[in-house]
């Protein structure tokens, strides 16, 4: 008795220690925290950011430093978060209660969600909106558009091209990259090679879809019935399948397709992947990735490649700076800060960068002239139920549990209840 | 002489089984080590690689010291440790009182204890981030310990009045003959007769609030005051992760979880300690 009486007063007392010890929260100030500034003239605005480490150097060591000596009167607070799902319902919570960061760098993918919530300040408010949009690529900054405003400017932006093993090119005596996906079609089924993908997520496999004659929505993305469940989507699904059941799509579909390593094993004659596949090594390992593989526009199809990727600056409609806020998004889609965010391997969303001095990624090129042919994911808010509805499906499809036509017509009923229920 | 060697045999299979079963679920956990030998390692490495791979503890310093996870360790155990103690003691004393005390409402209110436990953390984080948003505890950790406390105690007021009411209320009364009231019976009574269950909770509430990722990650602003999981989400990057860092910080950050379970483990099956306290 006596035994627990002491245990239990320990408790206690670690109980008293611990909470006394944090009454001036001494060890969980950082040295380095801004809030801390006592200079009360300067207008501080938060960027929340889910930068790499390598992109988080160069942001917050030279470009931000780089900002705030041509904007003195500003001081930037920048932010790294990790990319997760989790991320987006915290700033959503935090923009619910009046208390967001003033800028988010942000997935394209999230934009219309936020939009849709009206949580966002639409940029193209702002009279000198216009005069930075020329400068831009064309279809980031449409990534920007939900209901006939933008709600933000891409700071940088990506898509996928295809990547091909070298030696598989010259064993089959392969001339001409293909150009066509009908083309890519013919060379695996010819010569029994392999397409690697990942998962049947839309960034891995809706560009296939579509690119053998599949269409989700319509142009509107207002309804899929009709277009997902069409007789030409359910021939592309079919294609898919097959190319899978034959082998010529990774037969390890379900288990680790490890498509990096296999365009390099020769495992995979071809696999897509954004500029990070190279762009996260060291140069050493940049330079043998390029011996042994070579890249090229993802094949096309009516025009359109593959799928965009990217971040958008979007500006919190709760913040209390948007004039200082606008100015640091305005001045990040210069030239200046575009061109040190390049240096980190990002595709810079300014179509006056000139990147031919990047001589360590010769990479960049290829991805340029790809960019106006990218397919843009449907720009709806529901678009993450959506998601799951598609990798449900083909799932089923792919584990052959359910018939390509049943599949995509109970898809494109569900797509489209998620359409009615909460409207675009 | 047969029966030995039919026992014998028995027991070879029995004994392969586990064994099987050991190298089953500990296969995954040796993967996760070997990985983290790996320099770089942004596509996990094949099972034959893994063998080769010479151990080494430079991903665990680059870690430890590089990516300042000391920082976050000392913060997460402070966050995890008062929660877990005041979770457990607000919850030991709640549970007392609706297992010994008539009062107006109590069952509705034990419903009303339960129903909140079943809101998904996704829909309360609002309304939570309001209260400690009005309470002016955005970016601190009282306004971490206000929601994980408030949790807990819904938590081990459930799981201890289960096991307080198997405690006989004849024992209280050698405790009332002697001119004790209540206090004393909960503290000389109940605590130490619960020992089994106040281990078991332990364990889980610190373990919950030691993984806790999302209100955290809603309520703390400043980098310096994260806490393990947020820092640990870090390593995993948009596009391609190197799991090699992943797994030695995932390692590092589970290693109190174990300590602790190791700790109260041999109190974890125990029965509570009031059998044959009372004559028949």
């Amino acid at each position: 008795m006596m035994q627990m009486r002491q245990g239990i007063f320990i408790l206690l007392l670690i109980l008293i220690i611990l909470a006394t010890a944090c009454g001036d929260q001494s060890i969980m100030n950082g040295q380095d925290d801004k809030s801390m500034n006592t200079n009360q003239k300067k207008e501080e605005i938060i960027i929340w950011h889910t930068f790499s480490e390598k992109e988080t150097n160069i942001f917050e060591n030279y470009i931000i430093p780089l900002f705030e000596k041509d904007f003195p009167m500003i001081e930037v607070t920048p932010v790294r978060q990790a990319y997760s799902e989790e991320l987006k319902s915290a700033i959503i919570a935090r923009a619910s209660t009046n208390k967001p960061p003033d800028i988010v760098r942000m997935d394209i993918a999230w934009l219309p969600k936020f939009a849709q919530l009206q949580l966002l300040y639409p940029v193209s408010n702002f009279e000198d909106f216009k005069d930075i949009k020329n400068r831009l690529y064309e279809e980031p900054l449409a990534s920007n558009l939900y209901k006939g405003k933008y709600y933000g400017v891409p700071l940088n932006t990506n898509t996928k091209v295809a990547i091909y093993n070298q030696k598989l090119i010259e064993k089959f005596g392969i001339e001409k990259l293909p150009e066509l996906m009908k083309e890519l079609i013919d060379i695996v089924e010819k010569n029994n090679l392999v397409i690697g993908i990942d998962d049947l997520s839309p960034w891995e496999t809706y560009h296939y879809f579509h690119g053998l004659g599949g269409v989700l929505m319509n142009s509107s993305y207002s309804k899929a019935q009709g277009y997902l469940d069409s007789e030409q989507s359910i021939k592309a699904v079919k294609k898919l399948l097959e190319l899978y059941k034959n082998g010529n799509l990774t037969p390890k579909l379900f288990d680790a397709p490890n498509t990096w390593e296999g365009v390099l094993d020769r495992t995979y004659f071809m696999i897509d992947e954004g500029p990070w596949f190279y762009s996260v090594n060291s140069q050493e390992k940049i330079d043998f990735i390029n011996e042994l593989t070579v890249s090229s526009p993802f094949p096309e199809t009516d025009g359109k490649r593959a799928v965009l990727g990217g971040e958008n600056l979007v500006i919190s409609k709760g913040t209390k700076h948007l004039e200082a806020s606008w100015t640091f998004v305005k001045w990040m889609t210069s030239e200046v800060p575009q061109t040190q965010l390049a240096r980190t391997g990002l595709i810079p969303s300014n179509k006056q960068i000139n990147l031919t001095s990047f001589k360590q990624f010769p990479y960049y090129q290829t991805y340029l002239n790809s960019l106006d042919d990218t397919i843009i994911r449907p720009p709806v808010a529901e678009w993450v139920e959506i998601r799951e509805v598609y990798m449900r499906y083909f799932k089923l499809i792919f584990t052959e549990s359910i018939s390509v036509e049943e599949a995509l017509s109970r898809a494109a009923i569900e797509i489209d209840e998620l359409l009615e229920e909460k409207g675009r | 002489m047969k029966n030995k060697k039919s026992n014998i045999l028995s027991k070879l299979v029995v004994y392969s089984l586990l064994l099987l079963g050991v190298v089953v679920f500990i296969f995954p956990f040796i993967y996760m080590i070997l990985t983290t030998f790996f320099t770089e390692a942004y596509q996990l490495p094949k099972p034959g690689e893994v063998l080769t791979v010479k151990p080494n503890l430079e991903n665990y310093d680059r870690v430890w010291n590089e990516y300042k996870f000391y920082r976050y360790f000392l913060n997460s155990t402070l966050v995890a440790g008062v929660a877990m103690v005041g979770g457990l003691f607000l919850g030991a004393m709640t549970a007392y009182s609706f297992v010994r005390f008539e009062f107006p409402g109590k069952e509705i209110l034990f419903r009303a204890f339960l129903f909140t436990m079943m809101i998904p953390l996704v829909l309360a984080i609002v309304p939570q981030f309001t209260v400690i948003q009005n309470l002016g505890l955005v970016n601190t950790y009282w306004g971490l310990w206000l929601i994980y406390i408030g949790g807990g105690v819904v938590g081990s007021t459930f799981f201890l009045r289960g096991f307080f009411e198997t405690i006989p209320k004849d024992l209280e009364e050698s405790v009332i003959i002697d001119g004790g009231g209540n206090w004393r019976i909960f503290w000389s009574i109940y605590l130490p007769l619960s020992k089994p269950a106040l281990a078991t909770m332990a364990i889980f509430s610190f373990q919950g609030t030691w993984d806790e990722y999302f209100v955290a990650l809603t309520i703390i602003k400043d980098e310096a005051l994260r806490t393990l999981p947020i820092q640990l989400m870090m390593f995993q990057g948009q596009h391609a992760s190197n799991w090699a860092l992943v797994f030695a910080a995932s390692l590092i950050a589970i290693l109190p979880v174990v300590i602790i379970y190791i700790i109260f483990q041999k109190r974890f099956v125990q029965s509570g300690g009031s059998d044959g306290a009372i004559k028949g």
